[in-house]
C-alpha cells in the first residue's frame, strides 16, 4: 500500500496553474508583464488562448499578447489613472488549461485606488472553458509541488495519534500493576514519538519554503513541540522507577494524562485558537471540499491507512524488544 | 539507554539552533528549494522520514539481535 502511495505522490502531475508576473509594481499607461504558468499548454493551444486582468470584481482586456511557449505569455496591460480595487489577478485562459491566474501583491504610487472607478468590462469576459482538463493534484498559490507533502507529513500525526492511542489503552490496563501492559505502552509511546519527531522536522521543512520561516507561533506547532516533550518526560519517569509494580503504575497515570493533554493540544487547541495557519483550523472543517479533492483523496486515504500500517509494524518489533529486555532485567 | 537518547537529541537540538540561522542566510543552496515549483522540499520531507526511520529500525534490530543472543547464550 506504502509502494503505491509513494508512487502516486511523486508521480501525479499538479493540474496547470499561474506561477509567477514578471513585475512587481504598477506604473501608469502601458506596461509589459509576462505572465509564467505551471504544467500549463500555452503554446498546445495557442488559438483559444485569452488574457484579461481582474482588478477587485470587475476585468480589463489586455493587448499584443505574445505567446513565448508553453509556460510563458507576454501582453501588455493599458493601466487607466483609477482602479476600483488594489486586489489585482492576472488571467490566461484556454481550453485545456481553463483560467490559470496569479494574484500577487504589486506596490502601486502612481494609480489611484477609488472604490467607484468603473473598467470597461464589469463581467469576467466569455471563455470557451473555465475549468482544466488535465487530470493531477490540485494546483495552489505558494504551495505548488509541496502538496504533495499531504502524503508524508501529515499521516506521520495520524501514525503518532493511532500508537498514542495504543498506549492510552494500554495504560488504562497498567494502572491496576499489568507489567505486561506497562510494556505494550511504552513501546507504543517510543514509536509514537519516532513519528512525532519526524512529524516536527519535516512539518518544518516544509514551513521554511513555505511560510518562509522554520518555526512559527502557531498553536499546532508549538502543541506538537509540547506533546513531544511530554511523552519524553514520560520515558525519563518511567526509566526512573525500579520497581516495576510502581513503575506501570505512576507512569501509566502520566501516560493518560499526557494522551488527554494531547487531544486537548492537538485537536482542541489550535480550532479555538484564531492565529492558526494549518489548514482546517481555527474554526474551518478539516476537510473541506476545497481542500482535498478527489485525486488528493484517492492517495490521501491510502497513504494514512498505509503510514499507520507501518508504524504499528514498528511498534511490534519495538514490543518484542521490551520484553526480551524485561526477561532478562527479570533474572 | 533512554538517558543517552535524550542527550543526543538535545545535542542534535543544540546543533540545528546553531547551524540553522548560518544556512538560513539566503545562500544559493537555499535558493534552489524554490525553484520548480519547490518540489525538492517534497524530497527532502520524503528523505528525512526515509533516514529517520531507517536509522530507528537499523538500532531497533541490533538492540534486539542483542539481546536475543544474551538469552542463547545463557541458555547454552
Amino acid at each position: 500500500m506504502l509502494g503505491y502511495v509513494l508512487v502516486a505522490t511523486f508521480s501525479v502531475p499538479l493540474v496547470p496553474g499561474g506561477l509567477s508576473i514578471n513585475i512587481d509594481a504598477l506604473h501608469r499607461g502601458k506596461q509589459t508583464v509576462i505572465f509564467t504558468g505551471y504544467n500549463t499548454h500555452f503554446q498546445d493551444d495557442a488559438q483559444h488562448l485569452q488574457c484579461f486582468v481582474g482588478v477587485g470584481d470587475q476585468y480589463m482586456a489586455v493587448e499584443n499578447i505574445l505567446i513565448q511557449d508553453n509556460q510563458h505569455v507576454q501582453f501588455e496591460v493599458n493601466w487607466p489613472d483609477t482602479l476600483p480595487s488594489s486586489a489585482i489577478a492576472f488571467y490566461v485562459n484556454n481550453t485545456i488549461d481553463g483560467s490559470v491566474y496569479v494574484s500577487t501583491a504589486l506596490s502601486n504610487k502612481e494609480i489611484a485606488i477609488i472604490s467607484n472607478a468603473t473598467l470597461e468590462n464589469t463581467t469576467k469576459p466569455n471563455v470557451l472553458n473555465d475549468e482544466h482538463t488535465v487530470w493531477g493534484f490540485p494546483f495552489q498559490p505558494i504551495l505548488f509541488e509541496t502538496i504533495r507533502n499531504l502524503m508524508l507529513h501529515v499521516p506521520m500525526w495520524f501514525t503518532m495519534f493511532f500508537l498514542m492511542g495504543i498506549g492510552f489503552v494500554a495504560s488504562i490496563k497498567a494502572m491496576r500493576g499489568n507489567v505486561n501492559s506497562d510494556l505494550v505502552a511504552v513501546a507504543s509511546v517510543k514509536v509514537g514519538l519516532l513519528f512525532c519527531i519526524l512529524g516536527l522536522i519535516t512539518g518544518s521543512l516544509w514551513a521554511r519554503f513555505t511560510w518562509l520561516t522554520w518555526w512559527t507561533k502557531d498553536p499546532q506547532l508549538n502543541g506538537a513541540l509540547v506533546v513531544f516533550i511530554v511523552y519524553a518526560a514520560y520515558l525519563l519517569l518511567r526509566n526512573s522507577i525500579d520497581d516495576e509494580i510502581k513503575r506501570a503504575r505512576i507512569s501509566a497515570v502520566f501516560n493518560i494524562f499526557a494522551f488527554v493533554l494531547m487531544i486537548v493540544l492537538l485537536m482542541v487547541m489550535p480550532r479555538i485558537a484564531d492565529n492558526s495557519l494549518h489548514p482546517g483550523k481555527s474554526g474551518n472543517p478539516a476537510f473541506s471540499k476545497y481542500d482535498l479533492d478527489s485525486s488528493l483523496r484517492s492517495v490521501f486515504y491510502p497513504a494514512v491507512i498505509g503510514w499507520i500500517l507501518l508504524g504499528y509494524w514498528i511498534y511490534t518489533l519495538q514490543l518484542k524488544f521490551e520484553k526480551l529486555n524485561d526477561k532478562i532485567n527479570r533474572r | 539507554m533512554i538517558k543517552s537518547t535524550v542527550v543526543k537529541a538535545f545535542q542534535v537540538m543544540l546543533v540545528m539552533m546553531i547551524v540553522t540561522p548560518l544556512w538560513a542566510q539566503g545562500n544559493g543552496l537555499e535558493n534552489t528549494f524554490f525553484e520548480s515549483g519547490k518540489i525538492k522540499v517534497v524530497m527532502g520531507v520524503a528523505v528525512i522520514i526515509f533516514i529517520g526511520i531507517a536509522i530507528y529500525l537499523f538500532r531497533l534490530d541490533k538492540k534486539i539481535s542483542k539481546l536475543e543472543k544474551e538469552i542463547h547464550d545463557e541458555k547454552n
